[in-house]
């Protein structure tokens, strides 16, 4: 008989470690297949007109390698170490969210497979580079299948990114430890903390660029092909996110580079309180400077000056923290174990990066170095050797707490020796490359710039490419010796560095619900831990809420993510299989609706602790809101496109159709009277459920769902009338834009309304309306937030 | 009764829009303007109103501007790069 319980535990578990540890070792297999990419493409690049890679194999090859790193190794390696480290620091015993938490690696592991599988539809997968630029992300210019498929797994990993974000945010600031104020946070849970809000500001503009990618490979619209919208509207909107996303890639492992240098020079972090702020304000300026990617793209002179200040102005906060790490090891007792090698390799990486980076934020010098070798030298200092080595720190500062055993010193070592000598050769030597273009598959003897050895001539190429195999070779030092150490090393206490922050407290590894002694409380003298008043007035104490395992498993997180990854697959390739990932879809939020409705998931309990700035909101209403964060990012972004097009046209020599010319504005008016009552109604039901009227709570939520299904009616109704009149998806920008912006705010609502479906089911078993208010609530913020989108679209679209 | 009272200015709004649409020679280049600052405020009131943003704590409403604002530089960078004159591609 098979045991299928450590199977169904790994499936169906929500359990913040757990998921830690699923994200640590799917973040690994992408970052082995991304690596097997660069070696790949390497290997074509190590001599002059080299034949190895065919052009489309190579363009496929740089481009899913690009992508993997940043986006499915390198943000989830950070997020595995958040999710397994954060809500420990924080004093928690799991996310806000469990099964959102679930959710959010599931859909990951969903979109990196859909990534992966796109390389096996019909003629390859994307060849457009990871920046995936207009117009070579066209149909016209990359007409491959796998292409969308790598579009749509993108849009499913941000989806999956965004729901992450709202769960840490809510988490770190509604589930701190009593005494946990937010000063006393560890570095780490910081940078987490400034990583979430870059995502959840600048992942919604690259959904909405995709959504426009998107809808121009499948539906045939014309935003990056027409002479309106075309490569710089693409590159705005993708910059938009492309660098903050830089930051996001840096942050967690330049926080856990200052835990690793406080902890292992035994000094309190040099500046705490001025390094705080200025993570907080090379957070804000990272979303005005994204246009230095765009210095050769003809934009105005203007615009070039203000981002070449404000990319220079980004470099002073990154230099004070510099030099707060450097002064943290001032008179420390240093240990110069392998996590503080890693931490002292980043710093030291990172520098390098931070220098050649002011370089190319003048556009002077932008203009020779851009699209060369200088480039990609320069952001893989910055990225791999600030991002990535602080996070390898990181992934042996806490091996011994996750796996309880210890990893072998000297192994480690001989990695980080082979690990630096291998990056440097990899990527210094493409410094020297200042003038061979980074964008082709193979070159002419003449651009095989190099040194000689006596007669030997080395090629900076041949010896970047053995860079690149010494570094994967270093990798694999640190596989072998992580694989052995997790079955043999020796058992490791549970505080082997002499740490500060909560996990260092409790056992290696923590148990289920992290704090065995009770509830840790957080004062000037130190942690204590003791039973502490529940919301529900009642008194916990070290086993309070934790239950059996059973009860925090749900698997429809993963039902979800299938149903999903099957959808977007079928989309492009079958519509059998659309319709099954629909369907399987439509289950799984059914069923996870009964799981909620029925009591048969339990969250575990938390303690009443510090909540500030967000004391007087509930966990789901705080996260609703961080939601409609993200989501005035997103619409914004798309108004901002409208904006683009509505403006260019007046360059191009399109003639916007006038108001009234194409749309009803009166069938519009009246449409926009039916949403703003369906608003009216559903304040009405919050209303009445706080007065206790069953009767008023259940017939407004049904005329707030009447009158939202009415609008939708009427917009199907419209579209057909607008497509029979010719006016298609791809009849110019206009009808475009318009077919986008209404398509997603009518998807929008109708997630509202499959959501008031569950809301009516919930107010028909609530044994009192009090009871449903929360859910209420809850929704009427969503349902404002559509209500208010529309009020906007309406005069854009119909009116100017 | 303040429901209905934000519904009553939503409404109002809409007229005023529709008004502005058929005819707004009166308001002559302004009639755009116009028409977003509606807009804008229809919305505030819708947040401020039904989406409670009034009752919250603080930290929503300046949570929700900061968003706000963090799309304004591309508004104004996307702007900018169409009304700007291009100096075309450097060398």
């Amino acid at each position: 008989m098979v045991d299928w319980h450590p199977l169904k535990r790994w499936l169906y578990t929500t359990n913040h470690k757990d998921i830690g540890i699923l994200y640590l070792l799917t973040s690994l297999y992408f970052f082995v297949a991304a690596g097997l990419l660069a070696l790949t493409f390497r290997t074509q690049l190590a001599i002059p007109s080299n034949t190895f890679l065919q052009p489309d194999e190579y363009n496929q090859a740089v481009t899913t390698h690009g992508l993997l790193m940043l986006l499915w190794v390198l943000t989830p390696l950070g997020a595995a170490f958040a999710n397994y480290f954060v809500p420990i620091q924080i004093g928690a015993r799991d996310m806000a969210f469990p099964r959102l938490n679930a959710l959010s690696y599931w859909v990951y592991l969903a979109s990196g497979l859909l990534a992966l599988s796109s390389f096996l539809a019909g003629g390859g997968t994307a060849d457009w580079g990871w920046t995936t630029y207009a117009p070579l992300n066209t149909v016209e210019f990359s007409p491959a299948v796998g292409g969308s498929m790598m579009g749509l797994a993108l849009m499913l990993l941000m989806a999956s990114s965004i729901v992450s974000t709202v769960n840490f945010l809510v988490t770190i600031f509604r589930l701190r430890a009593p005494g946990m104020s937010l000063m006393k946070l560890p570095l780490f849970t910081w940078a987490w903390i400034f990583t979430s809000l870059l995502m959840l500001w600048a992942f919604p503009s690259f959904v909405s660029a995709l959504t426009l990618l998107i809808s121009d490979r499948t539906f045939g619209t014309v935003f990056f092909t027409s002479t309106q919208g075309g490569p710089l509207l693409w590159d705005h909107m993708f910059w938009f996110f492309g660098h903050p996303e830089v930051y996001v890639l840096l942050l967690p492992g330049f926080g856990i580079t200052g835990d690793l240098l406080s902890t292992f020079s035994r000094r309190p972090l040099y500046a705490k309180k001025i390094i705080i702020p200025c993570l907080a304000i090379a957070s804000i300026l990272s979303f005005t400077v994204w246009a230095h990617h765009m210095f050769m793209t003809g934009i105005s002179q203007s615009l070039l000056e203000a981002f070449n200040v404000t990319t220079e102005l980004i470099s002073i906060p990154f230099a004070i923290i510099v030099i707060a790490y450097i002064l943290t090891l001032r008179g420390g007792s240093i240990r110069f174990a392998t996590p503080m090698l890693f931490a002292v390799g980043s710093l030291g990486l990172f520098i390098i990066g931070g220098i050649t980076g002011v370089f190319n934020s003048s556009v002077a010098l932008d203009t020779a170095f851009r699209g060369t070798f200088w480039v990609v030298g320069h952001f893989h200092y910055t990225i791999v050797g600030g991002g990535l080595t602080g996070l390898f720190g990181g992934l042996y500062y806490w091996f011994p707490k996750i796996t309880g055993r210890m990893y072998s010193e000297r192994l480690g070592k001989i990695h980080f020796v082979v690990y630096i000598i291998g990056f440097n050769l990899l990527y210094f030597p493409m410094h020297l490359l200042y003038d061979m273009p980074r964008r082709i598959f193979t070159y002419d003897s003449s651009l095989n710039a190099g040194f000689y050895i006596g007669s030997l001539f080395v090629g900076y190429n041949f010896l970047i490419t053995i860079g690149a195999f010494t570094f994967g070779i270093s990798q694999l030092i640190m596989f072998a010796n992580l694989l052995w150490s997790a079955r043999r090393g020796p058992a490791a206490d549970k505080d082997p560095w002499g740490g500060y922050s909560l996990e260092w407290g409790v056992p290696s590894p923590p148990p289920e619900f992290n704090f065995p002694e009770g509830v840790p409380v957080i004062s000037a003298t130190g942690v204590t831990y003791r039973p502490v008043a529940m919301a529900d007035g009642g008194h916990a104490d070290a086993g309070y809420g934790a239950g059996s395992h059973e009860e925090h498993w749900s698997h429809w997180p993963i039902v979800v993510a299938e149903g999903a990854g099957i959808a977007l697959w079928g989309l492009l390739m079958n519509l059998p299989a659309l319709l099954l990932g629909t369907g399987i879809l439509a289950v799984a939020f059914i069923g996870w609706g009964r799981e909620t409705l029925r009591g048969r998931f339990s969250e575990p309990i938390e303690a009443v602790g510090e909540k500030w700035p967000f004391a007087r909101l509930e966990n789901v209403s705080l996260g609703m809101w961080v939601f409609i964060f993200g989501e005035i990012a997103f619409f914004g972004t798309l108004f901002g496109a409208y904006v683009f097009l509505r403006m260019n046209s007046l360059l191009t020599g399109f003639v916007w159709p006038r108001p009234g010319e194409v749309h009803n504005i009166f069938f519009g008016g009246f449409n926009t009277i039916v949403l703003l009552t369906s608003g009216l109604t559903m304040v009405f039901a919050l209303t009445f459920a706080r007065r206790g009227s069953y009767r008023g709570l259940q017939g407004s939520l049904v005329a707030t769902f009447a009158l939202g299904a009415f609008f939708m009616v009427n917009k199907a109704f419209e579209w057909r009338e607008l497509f029979a009149g010719g006016f298609t998806f791809s009849t110019n920008t206009a009808s475009s834009i318009y077919y986008v912006l209404t398509g997603v705010h009518g998807a929008h609502v109708v997630a509202g309304l499959t959501a008031l479906v569950y809301l009516m089911v919930k107010a028909l078993k609530a044994s009192s309306t009090t009871q449903a208010a929360g859910a209420v609530e809850i929704f009427g913020i969503y349902w404002g937030m559509v209500d208010a989108v529309w009020v906007f679209l309406f005069p854009l679209l119909y009116l100017l | 009764m303040k429901y209905a009272a934000v519904y009553g200015i939503l409404m109002l709004g809409l007229i005023v829009e529709l008004l502005i649409a058929v005819d707004g020679s009166i308001l002559g280049a302004f009639a755009g303007a116009a028409t977003l600052a509606i807009a804008s405020l229809q919305a505030f009131f819708i947040f401020l109103v039904y989406m409670h943003g009034r009752y919250g704590p603080r930290p929503v409403a300046v949570f929700a501007a900061i968003s706000l604002l963090t799309v304004v530089p591309l508004f104004i960078a996307l702007l900018y790069s169409v009304v700007m004159p291009h100096h075309g591609s450097l060398p």
